[in-house]
């Protein structure tokens, strides 16, 4: 017996749109709350320590803040008895049949929604390479793809590739007893289609429609980055991942140097797939769209959208793994030059810093020279005599 | 409308019951006994394994198969040969090829479910090991304080038992003791201390990464350490041990022990339970597990599982460490600290040359899973 209690479990895939559509209901989720549509999480990156719990995921020693997260944002779902619930995070896409059971039955007597949104693989696989690489990764573009069609899928990349990108199957492992008409597919419209059309599918699948929302201060989400930009951060890599800690590289490498700087360079080739690969990639997609096509889904988009682009083999493919020194110089100029912007902010900053807390020191000082005289004052204002003290004191000296 | 009968699901039950028979050998198929899908090849097999050692609680088996391999890698594979309709997901293997590695990972949830178990059911609080402290000075406290540093491998079991003895670190002017030994063993110490204690990669990954970096990190380099005790108390008062049968005698003990007696692959069994646990619990509850719980049984074990590895450096990087070893004696050296012992024990000892064997340690994770210690 269900409950007034709906939930839309938001499950991947990465690199559709993800990333806006969680900031979007982070940044609105005390007004949503109000509209019945809640979004449970009291810091940005919250369903992804869910994700990790429930998936004994480890990843760069954040799991350590995971404990206990999954539980903790099913307890609060399954508290709510009338209203809509939205979980969401794309890692959610590489879960186990078991995992995937466990997350459903911990949502209780909840009306279950299974959300995914989906790109063609021509887009998704030159995307995970990219992900890789700013994920500390060295792997040249070339072994990225040799891992992808390893069929055995033995490797970290191509068993993580596979486990977060392979739509039927993802499907499956998460509409465990789920009636086709609550799965909702939303494709990734092609390029060149307004900017806007994502978010409007996104908008009708989960049902944000009527609803308002704040769309200020909204990040765009994970940019990509062009194909110098990627192998000079590939290249930056193999020099400061042995260095480099987790929890610096991600703020310094990844958000400053990949999110903040190389990705605002626009105008540089962007990465496509490697034209060896694409009738493979050509005939798997196909197989997939007829997997998915009369299993009755509602699909937001359309499954024609899932297949390789026809105009895609006209189209210039300029390798990560064979550009020129030169292109990459251009964007490690590029990177020098903000890293130095940076430096200068950061040393205006500790300049600040540092004379606030001079005068903040000298403030103290101050003030902890007040307290004695405070104190005698006060002290003699209490007596007689000594409030007559006081009254001479001023008369001398005024 | 219930589900077809499939052999997948009769191998199975087969395994449910306690039954041994290989995958390619089973012909029988039968209904799920479950709504759950079929649990993967890889569990499967890692059920067929344990079934072998003996029988097993039917309530642990059903726990067994309600897990998942952990983190990244390939998982709920299907059977080859059995009634698979789907044209996409990962290729069926035949589950007697799977490698140890995919087996132990298999088995880590469960491994690490068992201990956090211990936690819920342990009936009083372990006696603080760190923060006790002596009512009185002993005599013989007073006549060697000291401080023992080094690889944690090394130290904490000495540590442990001095402590044990009632003889606690600290005391007035204490000496510092930094305990070296042949570098390449101290490197393999500083991972098998993070497997009982942290998150760490396979020894082979942990090795490339640490000649990559040029570095075995803070716990494999003396010279380090003893700057950094030499900047608190004075170059005069650390000394360097590079022979640990002088320490007794520094000590003013009879003996001390050695390092835990446990394999490589005793180390490879925590690591892989470690990161599981490191998601299902914070740092200081997983180290207690590990330490205190897990390294006992896994002692006890080792005689039963033959051939037990020692960590080393493989031998193509023996020149690298080499290299590392001589610019850390001379650093000691050129440093002026009193030494205990030839500081060409520092050079690397070339004693073990292998990382674990995967096929031990999976027989120490079924002789774990079957509750053998």
């Amino acid at each position: 017996m269900e409950t007034g209690r709906r939930v839309l479990l938001h499950v991947g895939t990465p690199k559709t749109g993800t990333s806006y559509l969680q900031d979007v209901l982070f940044h609105n989720r005390e007004s949503l709350a109000g509209q019945g549509v809640h979004y449970f999480a009291d810091r940005f990156d919250a369903h992804f320590l869910a994700a990790l719990d429930l998936m004994d995921l480890p990843w760069g020693g954040i799991e350590e803040e995971a404990t206990g997260a999954w539980d903790a944002l099913t307890e609060k779902v399954r508290a709510v008895e009338n209203g809509t619930v939205i979980i969401s995070h794309e890692i959610l896409a590489s879960a186990s049949w078991q995992q995937a059971k466990h997350a459903l039955d911990s949502l209780g007597d909840s009306e279950i929604h299974i959300m995914l949104s989906a790109r063609d693989l021509a887009r998704q696989i030159p995307a995970e390479w990219q992900e890789n690489v700013k994920h500390r990764s060295v792997v040249t573009y070339a072994d990225f793809l040799d891992e992808i069609r390893d069929p055995a899928r033995e490797g970290r990349i191509g068993s993580w590739f596979w486990g977060v990108q392979e739509l039927p199957d993802i499907l499956d492992r998460w509409t465990q007893g789920i009636a086709p008409e609550r799965v909702h597919l939303i494709t990734v419209p092609p390029p060149g289609s307004p900017s806007t059309l994502l978010w409007e599918r996104f908008s009708t699948a989960f049902g944000l429609d009527d609803l308002t929302i704040d769309f200020e201060g909204i990040d765009r989400g994970n940019p990509s980055l062009g194909v110098p930009e990627a192998a000079l951060l590939r290249e930056i890599n193999l020099a400061v991942v042995p260095v480099l800690e987790p929890a610096d590289y991600r703020p310094f490498v990844r958000e400053f140097l990949a999110h903040r700087t190389l990705a605002k360079r626009r105008d540089s080739a962007r990465l496509a797939l490697s034209p060896s690969i694409l009738p493979w990639v050509e005939s798997l997609s196909e197989s997939w769209v007829k997997a998915l096509s009369g299993r009755g889904y509602d699909v937001v988009g359309g499954l024609e959208e899932l297949l390789v682009p026809e105009d895609l083999a006209d189209k210039p493919f300029i390798d990560p793994d064979t550009i020129s020194s030169r292109e990459i110089l251009d964007a490690g100029v590029a990177s020098i030059d903000a890293l130095l912007q940076e430096a200068i902010r950061l040393r205006k900053s500790e300049a600040r810093l540092e004379d606030e807390v001079g005068e903040l020191r000298a403030e103290l000082e101050h003030t902890r020279s007040l307290v004695p005289k405070q104190r005698a004052r006060e002290g003699l204002e209490r007596r007689w005599w000594g409030r007559a003290v006081l009254k001479v004191y001023r008369l001398i000296r005024r | 409308m219930p589900a077809a009968p499939t052999r997948g699901w009769g191998w199975a039950a087969h395994l449910r019951e306690g039954g041994t028979t290989p995958w390619t050998s089973w012909s029988e198929p039968a209904a799920p006994f479950t709504t759950a899908h079929l649990p993967g090849a890889e569990l499967l097999e890692l059920l067929r394994r344990l079934n072998e050692t003996g029988p097993s609680e039917p309530h642990r088996v059903d726990a067994l198969l309600r897990t998942s391999p952990p983190g990244r890698g390939r998982r709920d594979l299907p059977l080859v040969g059995d009634t698979e309709t789907r044209t996409y997901g990962p290729l069926p293997v035949d589950p007697a090829t799977l490698s140890p590695r995919e087996l132990l990972r298999a088995a880590s949830v469960r491994l690490a479910e068992d201990l956090l178990a211990t936690v819920e059911t342990e009936p009083a609080p372990r006696r603080r090991r760190w923060s006790r402290r002596p009512r009185k000075t002993e005599p013989d406290q007073q006549r060697y304080p000291y401080r023992l540093v080094g690889s944690p491998w090394l130290t904490l079991p000495i540590r442990e038992e001095l402590e044990r003895q009632g003889r606690l670190p600290g005391g007035d002017d204490y000496t510092v003791y930094v305990l070296g030994g042949p570098l390449d063993e101290v490197a393999a110490g500083a991972w098998k201390f993070r497997t009982f204690t942290n998150r760490v990669n396979p020894w082979h990954i942990w090795m490339r990464d640490a000649q990559w970096r040029g570095w075995f990190g803070p716990r494999a380099d003396l010279p380090r350490i003893a700057r950094w005790w030499a900047d608190g108390v004075g170059k005069d008062r650390v000394e360097i041990v590079t022979d640990p049968a002088l320490l007794p005698g520094l000590l003013g003990v009879d003996s001390l022990p050695g390092p835990w007696p446990v394999s490589a692959e005793a180390n490879e069994v925590a690591r892989v339970i470690g990161q599981v646990l490191s998601v299902r619990t914070d740092l200081e509850t997983q180290r207690k597990l590990l330490l205190d719980q897990l390294r006992p049984r896994l002692e006890k074990l080792e005689p039963l599982v033959p051939d037990a590895r020692d960590v080393g450096v493989p031998v193509e990087s023996l020149d690298w460490v080499e290299t590392q070893a001589r610019a850390q004696r001379d650093a000691l050296v050129e440093a002026g600290y009193a030494l205990h012992g030839d500081p060409d024990r520092l050079l690397p000892s070339g004693a073990a040359t292998q990382g674990p064997d995967e096929r031990r340690a999976l027989a120490l994770a079924l002789s774990l899973l079957a509750g053998r210690s």
